[in-house]
């Protein structure tokens, strides 16, 4: 199907057909002979000595080959890490061990103790049964506050309080804010704990070939090259032995953006076993021990004058990272302080942190990663100030937008945003919304005592993550373009798309760039053998970092073409253009040559220009300039049921501009996903630990998830102001939705409220929290 | 989680109280027990089979009755584990005559953990109102059956 322009295009998702037949392969579709299941057991206290392990009995089960206890490995296997450990931005951090077994102690339920291999699954979670470990529970800690409590039970006893970081930023006077200020407007605000819940849970499959001393980890993994890296040094391995594949990966958001135990643990096994282990997850582990969100809470004080004008924001805020970190823990909530100031003008900020260890999980970055917790803080607080100052919430976000004179623009945390026009997005939102036929209804329902309730996010957020100088682990990307001797394209990524579509996207890029048709090009990644060196999936970047890569990458090989086409047409490569898909002397479409019959002559080697290298293949490592700062105005429209506190959502109003746009049936794809994922965080999601310690949402009974007739259709529109970081002024759009819409609705569902007095929630606003306060006044 | 109730048995107060620390007519009459044995000083041995929602599974452990004035009350103290958590609980039961038969009334604390802690946490007090009502409902059956 040739198409004379694919960017720009509705193309439906090339990697879908496999994927809706079932032909897809997940890692646990990996099947490989004498293939061990392992099974792992996990602690059932939050906070526990451990006094001894018996697996004699599992051991002697018939079909368990090993049973492994983190005294066996504890030698052999280095600790799980973590790339933002550094002093300098972390004052005061205490980095503990993080053993991929537990030893002496465990620190909360779900800590992986004792792997068991054997030869079906079955029999290697029979054989958990039969282990008998001898617990001294201790109390636990379930909150930061609990943790910073006299008298707290210390979690790690290298060190003598609970205390993991701290983290600091601050801009501008805020002492002459406040000064100054009219006001202050004040409120707690809390960001819940979230599960990521991808449709896949994470999986490995290790696989030991002794006679090349290599080891083949195939992993649900957004990184498996960060991931080679890591393992190679836990294990003690060669990094050039040791490789990584990403097989299909059904969903990430973030969680799988790390490095687990299981990952070491099965490649050790797979070694000293010298037979392949395979381990799936099942949901309850996933709920226990595959990374969470948010959790934050802290206090925000705005100095604000009478008219609605900002003048500084104070926000002291606490984190419950859970007992251990991973690979980013620490450095989440910096994206929060970075972009505190959201879209508006004021510039005196600060925000203190201070991180607690306590007896879960640890988080870490959860589609948004740091940017849902700053706009959710701002975009309510917004709302607060409009409720305190008695004026129009659009008023005060009117008062107080960056112009779109003012890019690039500086914020009061010092960075750079790229572009923007924060009220086009708006007045074409409010048009689609018809607002003021919106607020006529809501005054005349609220007669009938029915409420309705209109929301505003008048989001930024940043993404397209790097450049690597403010990252943790690098922030650039790679790319090889390759184009065989019969004219098919091979691009490789170092990105590793699990749902964002560039198979699709990064293919109508080189069939318009390369001339030829989308169907010859093929788009490999995830495997670090085939692959160079890249960075992966995440923040929003495979787009902005990774297809910039490419794009640099095919630019090259798209020079090369024409010189050797310009060799063979006996012209000059500046005389030389490509028209339907054929490269030819401009004005003599006849003669031109295809990209095939050009890579031939490359490939052939014999009629190439004087000087050419033969072959045609070329690769680019792209080193960002800045992030991207994707905007935009989502407006919720809901009604509070009066006798139930449901609440439905009647409209949803979204107005993204994440650049220009490769692919609009994909960007509305993520858009989709990302606000059912931030609705998901306003009214249905949160992960609760009890008083000792224990997870009582770690089930899809305990922990709702929204479903698809919680959402009414969504009105979707773009504007297109491009980025300038990058040559196709993309921004990226896989976190937008999420960042956007948890503000929409909390802001909706509180203005739905209004005649009840309500000036805040905390989320998720769940029906009997809203009835009790329909209730009360 | 608190766990209160009150239970009638078709039977004496002494009668009823033989009943409830009668190891066998107990390991009958508790659902899904497995084995209730008496292996010292009010210190019974105990396997039951139980479960909510999806998590089923096997526990061990044991059953501790102290304080035991008969025939008014008694302490008991459950601490089992199995693969798919541990329960631990206390708690008081007390007998009172109620015509010409018993009123039992019982108040204790329980904590859950491990698998069954993270699943249908809205159900484990309706599980629990469950159990306790088909264990005191089979002693009642066994009082009138033995009358």
């Amino acid at each position: 199907m040739p198409i004379s322009k694919s960017v720009g295009a509705r193309i439906k998702r090339r990697e879908d057909p496999r994927m809706i037949q079932g032909l897809a392969h997940y890692v646990d579709d990996i099947q490989l002979p004498n293939l061990l299941h392992v099974a792992i057991l996990r602690s059932p206290y939050a906070h526990a000595r451990i006094n001894g392990i018996n697996t004699d009995a599992a051991q002697n089960l018939s079909g368990v080959k090993s049973v492994v206890t983190g005294d066996d490995v504890k030698d052999v296997i280095g600790g799980i890490p973590c790339a933002a450990t550094d002093p300098e931005g972390f004052p005061g951090i205490k980095v503990p061990h993080h053993p991929v077994l537990a030893t002496g102690k465990v620190r909360f339920v779900g800590e992986p103790i004792v792997a068991v291999a054997a030869t079906d699954a079955y029999i290697a979670q029979d054989a958990l049964d039969l282990i008998e470990v001898d617990y001294e529970p201790l109390d636990a800690i379930n909150s930061a506050d609990a943790a910073f409590a006299d008298g707290a039970p210390i979690i790690h006893e290298d060190w003598d309080d609970n205390m993991a970081f701290t983290w600091s930023i601050a801009g501008g006077d805020v002492d002459a804010a406040f000064a100054e200020a009219d006001q202050v407007v004040s409120q707690r605000i809390d960001h819940q704990r979230l599960v990521p819940n991808p449709m896949e849970t994470r999986g490995v499959v290790a696989q030991y070939l002794p006679g090349k001393d290599q080891l083949n980890l195939w992993s649900s993994t957004q990184i498996p090259h960060l991931l080679r890296t890591q393992i190679s040094v836990m294990l003690g391995m060669a990094e050039n032995h040791v490789r990584v594949i990403a097989p299909e990966v059904g969903g990430g958001f973030g969680c799988k953006l790390n490095v687990y135990a299981e990952e070491a643990l099965l490649g050790h096994m797979a070694k000293y076993l010298v037979q392949p282990v395979k381990w799936i997850e099942g949901r309850r582990e996933n709920f226990l021990h595959t990374i969470h969100g948010r959790d934050q809470t802290g206090d925000v004080e705005l100095a604000v004058k009478n008219d609605g004008t900002i003048l500084g924001l104070k926000y002291t805020v606490s984190a419950d990272v859970g007992a251990y970190y991973q690979l980013l823990t620490p450095a989440i909530p910096t994206l929060t302080g970075l972009m505190l100031c959201g879209s508006y003008t004021f510039k005196n900020v600060q925000m203190n942190l201070t991180a607690a260890f306590t007896n879960k999980m640890a988080t870490d970055a959860y589609r948004g990663a740091g940017r849902p917790e700053a706009t959710y803080l701002i975009e309510r607080m917004i709302d607060v100030v409009a409720h305190d100052l008695d004026l129009d919430p659009l008023e005060v976000r009117r008062k107080n937008f960056i112009g779109k004179d003012a890019f690039p623009y500086e914020t009061g945390t010092a960075v750079a945003y790229d572009s923007g026009d924060y009220t086009a997005a708006l007045d074409k939102a409010l048009k689609m919304a018809d607002y003021e036929a919106l607020r006529e209804q809501q005054a005349k329902l609220r007669e009938e005592g029915r409420y309705l309730g209109i929301g505003f996010s008048t989001y930024v957020e940043i993404c397209g993550m790097g450049p690597s100088a403010a990252m943790p682990a690098g922030g650039w990307e790679s790319s090889t373009v390759r184009v065989d001797p019969t004219g098919k394209v091979t691009v490789l990524t170092g990105v590793s798309p699990h749902g964002q579509g560039q198979e699709t996207t990064f293919a109508q890029l080189i069939a318009d760039g390369l001339g030829v048709d989308i169907d010859d090009i093929r788009i490999i990644h995830g495997d670090t053998d085939t692959v160079q060196y890249g960075i992966g999936t995440f923040g929003s970047r495979a787009t902005a970092v990774g297809g910039t890569a490419m794009v640099h990458a095919m630019g090259k090989v798209k020079d090369k073409v024409i010189n050797i086409a310009a060799h063979l047409l006996e012209s000059n490569p500046q005389d030389i253009v490509v028209e339907d898909n054929k490269y030819c002397v401009q004005g003599a479409p006849e003669s031109g040559l295809t990209l095939g019959e050009i890579a031939m002559v490359a490939h052939v080697g014999v009629q190439l220009p004087e000087g050419t290298e033969p072959g045609l293949a070329e690769s680019h490592f792209f080193e960002p300039p800045n992030f991207t700062y994707p905007f935009g105005t989502h407006i919720a429209v809901v009604e509070v049921d009066a006798d139930t506190g449901e609440v439905e959502i009647q409209r949803y109003i979204a107005v993204d501009d994440c650049g220009n746009i490769i692919n609009p049936l994909i960007v509305e794809g993520q858009v989709h996903g990302g606000i059912a994922q931030g609705v998901g965080q306003a009214l249905y999601e949160e992960a609760i630990y009890d008083e000792s310690g224990q997870m009582i949402t770690g089930s899809f009974m305990d922990y709702a998830l929204p479903k698809a007739h919680n959402f009414p259709r969504f009105e979707l529109a773009n504007t297109v102001t491009p980025s300038p970081v990058n040559p196709m002024g993309v921004k990226g759009v896989g976190e937008a939705g999420t960042i956007g819409s948890t503000p929409a609705i909390a802001n909706a569902v509180i203005d739905a409220l209004k005649p009840f007095g309500v000036r805040h929630i905390d989320l998720p606003l769940r029906p009997e929290k809203l009835w009790k306060l329909m209730q009360e006044t | 989680m608190k766990l209160t109730g009150k239970h009638t048995i078709g039977a004496t107060v002494e009668r009823a109280f033989e009943l409830l620390i009668d190891p066998e007519v107990l390991a009958r009459c508790m659902p899904g027990c497995d084995k209730l044995e008496h292996r010292a000083d009010g210190v019974y041995d105990m396997a039951v089979s139980a479960g909510i929602g999806p998590v089923r599974g096997k526990y061990t452990g044991s059953v501790t009755l102290s304080d035991i004035q008969p025939p008014e009350r008694y302490t008991m103290v459950v601490d089992i584990k199995g693969t798919t958590g541990f329960v631990k609980g206390q708690g008081v039961v007390e007998l009172a005559p109620e015509g010409e038969n018993t009123q039992i009334s019982f108040e204790g604390d329980v904590q859950i953990g491990g698998p069954i802690a993270a699943v249908g946490q809205r159900m484990h007090a309706g599980a629990a109102r469950l159990m306790t009502r088909q264990l005191f409902g089979a002693i009642d059956a066994e009082a009138r059956a033995s009358a």
